[in-house]
């Protein structure tokens, strides 16, 4: 069974001052929804300390927009019972113009 | 990862070392030369600095860090352990040269100095650390059943808004 992916407005809200191009944000949602929901032991990552949180790491690749590639970072409650993830924070980065 | 981190690391207790030694044995900023010594192993230190920069942002695109938050808070530690032995490099360069001397290296020593601190800057402000004040705005957020599903946002996004719970 899937589970269901909860966003608190002050994320959503992060999320929105990215100011990603209209199909990068439909992605990110996506991978939440999609690959996020569908299988989070799998793609969550190593406990977030001092949190018991994990991270939802991925990249997406824009070559219409420089810079072309963005790291999103997830992190994550996991809530078992409830069969919910929630979102607790999000963070963004774009690779530097010198490759770094 | 660690490894790398403790080598430069090593590498920069010997600059600090050489430089506490040159400053105990050099009080009238004689010395020039072996002052110059110390400098060369600095650069060459900040040579190693600048590969574990790239290997490490090139690890970060490449999905190949699983701890994001604690590799760059080590690496963090790095970086300020780096502006410190820096600045006492800088210190001394400083001396030297009210003392009338020129010492071989100083632009690049300068140039080095340069790029830490823009290096540092910028992995404070690029690497995904986890913003501890957006957590709690989350729990409160949460508490106070400020949340949507993400179908919710989607369906937004795609202009079928479906209403906030």
């Amino acid at each position: 069974m899937s589970y269901k992916v909860r966003i608190p407005a002050n994320i959503k809200r992060d999320i929105a001052s990215w100011n990603l191009p209209r199909d990068m944000l439909l992605e990110v949602y996506g991978q939440l929804l999609h690959r996020l929901a569908a299988d989070p032991d799998n793609c969550l990552g190593d406990m977030v300390v001092p949190f018991t949180f994990r991270s939802f790491t991925f990249s997406l690749v824009d070559n219409q927009h420089f810079p072309p590639h963005h790291l999103f970072v997830f992190i994550v409650d996991q809530d078992q019972a409830k069969k919910e993830l929630r979102i607790m924070g999000c963070r963004h980065s774009t690779e530097a113009p010198e490759g770094n | 990862m660690k490894v790398k981190n403790a080598i430069y690391r090593g590498k920069l207790r010997t600059v600090e070392d050489a430089v506490e030694a040159w400053k105990a044995e050099h009080h009238e900023a004689m010395g020039v030369r072996m002052f110059e010594e110390v400098v060369r192993e600095c650069l060459a230190a900040h040579t190693f600095f600048q590969d574990i920069q790239k290997e490490r942002w090139g690890q970060l695109w490449a999905g190949q860090i699983r701890e994001i938050q604690t590799t760059g808070e080590n690496f963090l530690r790095v970086l300020e352990t780096s502006l410190i032995v820096y600045s006492l490099v800088e210190e001394c360069l400083l001396r030297v040269k009210r003392a009338g001397y020129s010492v071989n290296g100083e632009e690049e020593f300068e140039k080095a100095f340069q790029e830490l601190r823009s290096a540092a800057a910028d992995f404070k402000s690029r690497w995904p650390f986890v913003d501890h004040q957006q957590i709690e705005e989350s729990r409160a957020a949460f508490a106070q059943g400020e949340s949507q599903s993400v179908e919710e946002i989607l369906g937004e996004l795609q202009g079928s808004d479906t209403g906030q719970h």
